[in-house]
């Protein structure tokens, strides 16, 4: 077919437009967010201090340190793993076609609960040390991290077995998925039975997922496997359109679709467990951020993904932020403060209509 | 020559579908596939696109092979609308620029954009630019189905039921305008319809499918009642109505 090719509209210029601006203030936002959350803490600093610090310029060593060896971890932590979890979430509910796709209804969040607990007690692992901060810590967590992204690879594993013998629908990948997590939850009851006091109480601190527990080499490790995910989910952002109207009509347009979701799952899973391990479970920012912007920005993939990274990075840090203030000087783990926010976020998104 | 199938079989594991279909369709043409409930004609559509893939026999369109094809060369050749189209939150202009993505490698140019346009200019399509897909009718989002196809600029069209969900105006309108388009652009139709009146208004060529194999196929002028009333296992008569045949159930006294 030949058209007389006329001139796009400028209608169709300027939404796009539009799309492309929320995505550069988000990012601005997030950037903004970043220079206040290094300046809060125990030792206040102001934001043009923490810019000198930035720049090679600090007031003094002890700012120095602060800002480069305790902050600035956590803070990229919370940047780079709000915007991977959100980033998985919105490709999840894409190749799941579920509204509830996110890593935590697929169980893979529960089965590294599982694997940090095993890891407590039969690993002998995870003896507790209070700080002056009250803060918790567990002594020598490597093996915990290892246990807990083992437990939630072999789930990823057993829901992309399943999905393989009986076809990767949506249905399948679902209903295994909360199978599964239903099984974990009852294998970590068990072990909480079974555990003494300071065993018990290393399991649950566990999975209070917490940025503080990132240094350098987490977060250089969590950037990695984030970008590479990012790269892999914009490089299919057409492909995610494309099954949203429908398996049959991706299929008319060349998408080999079960390979899709399938590879989709994988890179979300695996990405998942990885953010799980070093810092614990952190709920709903999966599963909120990819519906607060797609009313936004819309279901597009090609915009929807940017914004959606740019916003769970802003999301985590303004809540990882915030988690350090309300009780100050006591610090909270950013996953009680998501999990508080995120609850009401979705009942908001359901009573306004949100077509999922 | 767009289309030549040859020997087509299919079977689903529990039961055999398609035994040895043949038949070809010329440029310009609407091939209406008709024959009873569950007589493999999506499944007839879904081999020639290579979605199914039939156990012996050969597709071609315009000579190439369309079975040892990758999945995104047979998109770049053949469009198709399926029975069911989804309507996510995308504006009309994103969905049917969908449509371009098998041509397209990393980001659409401005042809591309132009096409879009061209097809919404087609369809009528202007004043919806910028709705959303879920706030659509049935009947526009059946259109915007169908310029998504066009975009694809393929050689043939494969359409499942296009007119199943549409009223009456609306159907007379696609159906023009798919004829239309054939014809201007040198395209093959193919396309399965249950309603035999309107096949045999719209389409040149009537293929009726039994058991597996083809009834018979011919231009509606030469259709017989016998061959209707033996494909559907129901008595009926075919009427002249100002020139174009009608087919009616026979009354039961």
């Amino acid at each position: 077919m030949h058209f007389v090719p006329p001139q796009p509209s400028q209608e169709y210029t300027r939404y796009i437009g539009r799309k492309v601006s929320f995505i550069i203030v988000l990012t601005l936002a997030a950037a903004a967010c970043l220079l206040f959350s290094l300046g809060l803490g125990a030792a206040d600093l102001s934001v043009p201090a923490v810019v000198r610090t930035l720049f090679g310029q600090p007031d003094s060593e002890r700012a120095r340190l602060i800002i480069w060896n305790i902050r600035m971890p956590q803070a990229l932590a919370a940047l780079t793993a709000g915007a991977a979890l959100a980033l998985c979430g919105a490709a999840m509910q894409s190749v799941l076609r579920n509204p509830l796709g996110s890593p935590f209804t697929l169980g893979i969040s529960h089965a590294a609960a599982f694997g940090a607990a095993l890891a407590v007690l039969f690993l002998g692992d995870g003896r507790m040390t209070a700080t002056a901060g009250e803060a918790m810590l567990l002594t020598q967590p490597m093996l915990i991290v290892a246990a807990a992204f083992a437990a939630s690879l072999a789930a990823a594993l057993v829901i992309l077995g399943l999905a393989q013998t009986r076809g990767a629908t949506p249905e399948v990948l679902v209903l295994t998925g909360v199978a599964l997590g239903a099984l974990f939850t009852a294998g970590t009851m068990l072990l909480q039975y079974m555990a003494d006091d300071t065993q018990l109480a290393a399991m649950v601190f566990w999975t209070f997922g917490d940025t503080a527990r990132a240094n350098w080499t987490h977060v250089a490790l969590l950037a990695v496997v984030s970008l590479g995910a990012a790269a892999y989910f914009m490089a299919n952002a057409w492909n995610y359109n494309a099954m949203d109207a429908g398996d049959e009509t991706a299929r008319g347009l060349g998408v080999a679709v079960n390979r899709v979701r399938m590879l989709g799952m994988l890179v979300a899973t695996l990405v998942t467990a990885v953010i799980i391990s070093f810092l614990g479970i952190i709920g709903f920012v999966g599963l909120v951020t990819p519906h607060l912007v797609r009313r936004v920005v819309g279901a597009d993939h090609r915009y929807l993904l940017p914004a959606t990274a740019a916003a769970g990075a802003l999301l985590l840090l303004g809540a990882d932020t915030a988690a350090r203030l309300v009780l100050a000087p006591k610090v909270l783990p950013v996953s009680v403060l998501t999990a508080f926010l995120g609850a009401p976020v979705f009942f908001l998104l359901i009573l306004k209509g949100q077509r999922p | 020559m767009i289309l030549d199938v040859g020997g087509l079989h299919f079977s689903y594991p529990s039961r055999p579908v398609l035994h040895g279909v043949n038949f070809r369709v010329e440029p310009g043409q609407i091939l209406a596939v008709l024959g009873p409930n569950g007589v493999g004609k999506s499944t007839l559509l879904r081999c020639i696109n290579a979605i199914q893939r039939p156990s012996h026999g050969t597709v071609l369109v315009d000579g190439a092979d369309v079975l040892r094809m990758k999945p995104n060369a047979v998109a770049q050749n053949i469009g198709y609308v399926p029975q069911r189209t989804e309507a996510p939150r995308l504006t009309v202009f994103d969905s049917i620029l969908l449509g371009r993505k098998p041509h397209v490698r990393w980001r659409p140019d401005s042809r591309d954009l132009a096409v879009v346009e061209a097809a919404i200019g087609h369809l009528h399509l202007e004043g919806l630019r910028l709705r959303q897909l879920d706030q659509l009718s049935g009947g526009e989002l059946q259109k915007v189905a169908i310029a998504r196809a066009l975009v694809q600029e393929p050689k043939l069209l494969l359409f499942d039921e296009p007119t199943s969900a549409l009223d009456l105006r609306n159907q007379v309108e696609i159906l023009r305008l798919i004829g239309h388009v054939a014809r201007q652009h040198h395209m093959a139709v193919v396309m399965t319809l249950h309603d035999l009146n309107t096949a045999l208004r719209f389409a040149h060529q009537l293929l009726f499918l039994k058991d597996g194999r083809i009834a018979s196929m011919g231009p509606p002028a030469d259709l017989r009642s016998e061959t209707v009333s033996e494909v559907y296992g129901l008595p009926v008569q075919v009427h002249h109505l100002n020139g174009c045949p009608v087919v009616t159930p026979t009354h039961e006294e």
